[in-house]
């Protein structure tokens, strides 16, 4: 089937589920959201004059639901685990201003949340095993990139380059599966390379939720391994100006950073603005010396030369608030400039890692990344239909410098450009919501396109165009009061031109007129069709079971199909395969969690099967490049994933809070029999948490935590990818407010690696060279509310 | 209910703890790299760490020897200049480096370079790496110097030697050349006598020759330090210290500048000494100094001249 066909395929069943939906009825949209208007999934119960409700609806993530306001309703009930369940009646419904406020249920809100099935499996509108993180609880994490903050979450993995630079894994998968949604907009960067890094500031950004396995339904291919869905960050709920000024300092690479946030609301107009800047210099790790190459090498002060970092990230916002629906306007920028230690590129001599005299400043070889992104998002309801139209505009910069090399078989460049990529992408997402007999169906529309271009003195990526469209249905079916179903069908399809490279031939430093063409000119139009199907059980308050059965596509990328050159970022030649096919994966999860009063439990297990999966494999042929060694090349097998995560909470009668989160991942190539590389090692975590008790008005909700996380060696390693060794650290945290001036001022503190423990990280870039990850951390972080 | 609660905590350790204790079951593969060592009755692979090359010698000889039960599949041999230390400075003009990039493998176009496919010993010796005259490297003058020799294999299964667990050989060689500049030491010495406590006394010259090809001095860099570590090995049992240092002129290659030299065709040692003295530290029985001369074309010569503290 050829790229028109696909487009009228998916037209004609776009507009069929649009047709089947048309059979509307009058209803209400409301919200539901808690007091501090976070939205809420909750159950909406409509009874007519039976003691058993008519109708049960879930409302979506973001609270919204479309109660049908049928004649024979008398009244609604919602509920929500942890909050008090409110009854309505038709008349009072019809005077509700479009939010339904759920207060705290008479439990104590801590007993609830010993291991909320929000925070062990996630809501419930969802079957698959999600994360849900609080944009207060992601600065709390104290971590200068956003993948940082998000790494002690089960199941969730960061991989790094030192301490500024590090992308998302879920459940051992990363790269082009894990898909990044900003505000309803695919992020787009040049996520394919293990160092380049995600370019979202954790300061600039609004409340995260991670779906743990395949979503390309609804958010398209790539997310065949996970979602990380960035909300954006709620309209102010009163009048006004408000906002904070935050300030962090770090020990260990002498950072200081500082970000403000702002918004106001006049009427139905808000706006919303955030800048923030941070500079740290190079950072320690617990070691003098470090091997490579049989050589012992120094590491002068205990300092990675050149990993020296800088950021400027902001965003600006505005929207008004109309009585069906929002809409808004967002321009945010990330720019970061970031050194990568002198012995990561090339082979690191003891001349090259010699003391510069100036551990904050930037030499060669570096990158300098800038993200801009210019989001549009609507939402309204019309009758009983909710529509939102996301659009976006991205424009990726990304520059790797160096010192030209010496090895080229070219006349020597000029300029330090050694990599220049450049991404435009466009986006335009169409969905829309409606409740049918049965439950509710939402049908989405989602469309990119991208052109990439290149320069320096170095190849690896051609340039590119990429037109991606999709389209999808989910049907949401409460089949009971406690038992909840959904099905969904997707198809995607692409086109994508490639065009060829033509490197030019010198001899003896002389141009011959010749050239070598390092890719052809390359056109795909793939289409994939992709399935989900789950169930929720709430069994009782106490109880969820959750499961999904999906699969998730990915169609290779221009750096799987037609790459050629040296990539550094892996120290190896990389050669594309344009002979690639769609990968697919199958998905099994499961999802269990029940709670007491002082204790919870949850387990998530997850078995996959992926059909071609794309990796990057040892030709055991060296690559005839200069200054380059074996060449890798893209190939596609069938592997085997297996694996999930466990949690245990106990609060203790005097509010000591234990948790032991557990997390495994096995995969094998079931064709080469071999595990595949950079999988995440086993790791325990055990947290402790203890709110003081109060000791004066000005220090207000003081709680101190100690974090001990056992990782276990990871001896199941892809070929020639070295195994690592196992590690025990040990964290230290205080929170809490102090009143200064009847405002209070949110203090966070805590000491990372408390043991100054020298260890490898197997997923770090850094690892490939033995170099240690960073020692012992002490961070300030205080926020100064500006109401 | 607590009965309940304890099995279910207990069947969570179990399965973590059987979890992270899976291990693979079926053959095991073959995970390992070749080897690659000296030729047998050899000390160390050739070029061997440190090794010089004098101006005389128009090649060097590589021998090595590489085993891997499973089978060799290629090996490489890659040699180019180490004037920058890595960092990639450049330098346009009628020099050349020698930038040496062999593959031996089974159906090489160049006799030399074949070798049996899937043997599982493999042995190179010599290959003959020519900068000057028939059968060259390179068409033009060799520049003078530093260079890097690196060795890697791979086998039948893709194993590859690799520089993170030091499998691969690497090291660093000097390269001197008639036109590049001379370091000559008084009377033909060949060390220099020092006393802890006093300054070095040198005495010598560093100087362009009379080679057609010889360009000025450019830049003079001089290291009082405990050992010669070829600039990028440092023993992992002793501190390398630098005990004294004088730069004059700017390099080329490194990011180093001094003083102006005094002059741009010879300097003596003496009066280097005595214009900015190196203190000999007490508690040091053995020093080297290292002298790296560099002239306008980029060419280097470098000596390390050991010194004996009395």
């Amino acid at each position: 089937m050829d790229f028109q066909n696909s487009i009228g395929l998916g037209l004609l069943l776009f507009l069929g589920l649009g047709l089947g939906t048309a059979l509307a009825q009058a209803e209400l949209s409301v919200q539901v959201l808690d007091q501090g208007r976070k939205p809420l999934s909750a159950h909406v119960y409509g009874f007519s004059d039976q003691k058993d409700p008519v109708w049960v609806l879930i409302a979506d993530r973001e609270g919204w639901v479309n109660i049908p306001l049928k004649t024979s309703l008398q009244k609604i009930e919602i509920s929500h685990v942890g909050f008090q369940k409110r009854s309505f009646t038709l008349i009072q419904l019809k005077e509700l201003k479009g939010e339904i406020l759920l207060l705290p249920s008479a439990h104590d809100l801590e007993e609830v949340s010993v291991l909320g099935k929000k925070e062990a499996l996630g809501t419930i509108s969802s079957s698959l095993s999600t994360l849900q993180v609080d944009r207060e609880e992601l600065l709390k994490k104290q971590s200068i990139t956003f993948a940082g903050a998000l790494e002690n979450l089960p199941g969730v993995q960061a991989m790094n380059v030192g301490v500024g630079i590090s992308k998302p894994m879920i459940r051992g998968l990363s790269f082009n599966r894990i898909l990044i949604e900003d505000s309803g907009i695919k992020q787009e960067g040049q996520q394919w390379g293990a160092d380049h890094g995600l370019e979202i500031d954790p300061h600039t950004s609004g409340d995260v939720e991670i779906f743990k396995g395949p979503v390309s339904l609804i958010f398209g291919p790539d997310a065949l391994g996970g979602v990380v869905k960035i909300h954006p960050l709620p309209a102010p709920s009163e009048e006004g100006i408000s906002g904070s000024v935050a300030l962090d300092v770090q020990s260990n690479s002498r950072l200081i950073g500082s970000s403000m946030n702002l918004q106001a609301r006049k009427g139905q107009c808000f706006g919303l603005g955030s800048l923030s800047v941070l500079s740290h210099g190079d950072y320690e790790v617990p070691a003098d010396r470090f091997t490579y190459a049989g050589y012992v090498l120094p590491i002068v002060d205990q300092r990675l030369k050149n990993t020296a970092g800088r950021q400027l990230n902001f965003s600006l916002g505005g929207g008004k608030i109309f009585s069906n629906g929002e809409t808004r306007l967002t321009l945010s920028r990330f720019g970061q400039e970031a050194g990568i230690f002198t012995g990561a590129v090339g082979i690191p001599t003891a001349y090259s890692l010699e003391d510069d005299g100036n551990s904050g400043d930037i030499q060669f070889p570096r990158q300098i990344n800038t993200h801009w992104k210019l989001i549009s998002n609507t939402r309204w309801t019309v009758d009983k239909r909710e529509y939102q139209v996301d659009l976006g505009y991205q424009a990726n910069r990304r520059q790797e410098e160096s010192l030209p090399h010496v090895h080229g078989v070219g006349p020597t460049p000029s300029g330090n450009l050694a990599l220049g990529l450049s991404l435009d992408t466009y986006t335009a997402n169409f969905s829309m919501k409606t409740t049918i007999s049965v439950g509710s169906l939402q049908v989405g529309w989602m469309n990119q396109f991208m052109n990439n271009t290149y320069d320096g003195f170095e190849f690896l990526l051609p340039a590119y165009r990429s037109l991606q469209s999709g389209i999808y249905g989910v049907l949401e079916w409460p089949i009971s009061e406690k038992i909840s179903w959904n099905l969904g069908a997707r198809v995607d399809a692409q086109r994508l031109r490639i065009d060829e490279h033509l490197q030019p031939i010198y001899e003896r430093l002389e141009p011959t007129g010749e050239f070598d063409q390092r890719n052809p000119d390359i056109s795909r139009n793939p289409l994939a069709p992709s399935v989900s199907t789950g169930w929720v059980w709430q069994v009782d308050d106490q109880r969820l079971v959750k499961f999904n059965l999906g699969s998730g596509i990915r169609f290779p990328t221009p750096i799987e199909l037609a790459s050629n050159g040296i990539h550094h970022g892996n120290f190896r030649h990389e050669k594309g395969n344009s002979t690639l096919t769609t990968e697919r994966s199958w998905q099994a999860d499961l999802g269990f969690s029940q709670e007491w009063k002082a204790f919870s439990v949850a387990i998530s297990p997850f078995l996959s099967i992926y059909q071609d999966f794309i990796y990057l494999a040892p030709s055991g042929r060296f690559s005839p490049l200069p200054g380059s060694s074996m060449l890798w090349e893209y190939r596609q097998d069938n592997a085997f994933f297996a694996g999930g995560e466990i949690q245990l909470s106990y609060l203790s009668p005097w509010k000591l809070r234990t948790t032991l989160s557990g997390e495994y991942v096995w995969n094998q190539n079931t064709e080469t029999q071999l595990p595949l590389p950079l999988t995440p090692p086993a790791s325990i975590l055990t947290s402790l948490d203890y709110p003081l008790p109060e000791f004066s008005s000005v220090f207000r909700g003081l709680s101190m935590g100690m974090d001990f996380r056992k990782t276990f060696a990871q001896n199941r390693v892809a070929r020639n990818e070295q195994a690592t060794p196992g590690y025990f650290l040990i964290d230290w945290r205080m929170s809490g407010r102090i009143n200064v001036s009847q405002k209070p001022l949110e203090l966070t503190f805590s000491i990372r690696n408390l043991g100054n423990v020298r260890y490898l990280n197997h997923l770090s870039r850094y690892r490939l060279i033995n170099i240690p990850e960073p020692g012992r951390n002490i961070s300030l972080s205080l926020i100064f509310p500006l109401n | 209910m607590k009965h309940l609660k304890i099995k279910l905590f207990t069947l969570a350790l179990l399965g973590l703890t059987y979890l992270s204790s899976c291990t693979d079951s079926g053959e095991p593969q073959d995970l390992q790299a070749p080897e690659i060592s000296p030729i047998t009755g050899m000390a160390s692979i050739s070029p061997s760490a440190g090794q010089i090359f004098r101006s005389v010698e128009q090649g060097a000889e590589v021998s090595f020897r590489v085993s891997d039960p499973q089978g060799i599949q290629e090996i490489l041999l890659d040699i180019h200049g180490g004037f920058d230390g890595h960092s990639h400075g450049r330098l346009l003009n009628n020099f050349e480096r020698l930038n040496v990039r062999k593959i031996f493998h089974s159906a090489s176009s160049d006799s030399r370079l074949i070798i049996d496919a899937g043997s599982p010993e493999v042995l190179i010796d010599p290959y003959q790496v020519i900068w000057e005259g028939q059968d060259s490297e390179i068409q033009g003058n060799a520049l003078a110097g530093p260079y890097h020799i690196t060795i890697s294999a791979t086998d039948v299964n893709g194993n590859q030697t690799s520089f993170a667990d030091g499998s691969n050989y690497h090291t660093t060689f000097y390269i001197q050349r008639p036109y590049a500049p001379a370091i000559e030491l008084a009377g033909g010495a060949t060390s220099f006598s020092a006393r802890a406590g006093a300054p070095l006394e040198m005495d010598g010259f560093i100087r362009t020759t009379d080679h057609p090809l010889s360009t000025p001095l450019k830049f003079v860099w001089m290291r009082l330090t405990n050992q010669d570590r070829f600039d990028e090995q440092v023993s992992s049992d002793a501190q390398v210290r630098v005990f004294g240092e004088q730069l004059l002129g700017e390099s080329s290659w490194r990011n180093l500048k001094g003083n102006a030299l005094p002059s741009s065709e010879s300097l003596n040692l003496r009066t280097l000494a005595a214009s900015q003295a190196m203190m000999i530290p007490s508690g040091q029985s053995q020093l080297v100094l290292i002298i790296w001369a560099e002239d306008m074309a980029g060419n280097v010569t470098r000596k390390a001249i050991p010194v004996r503290v009395n």
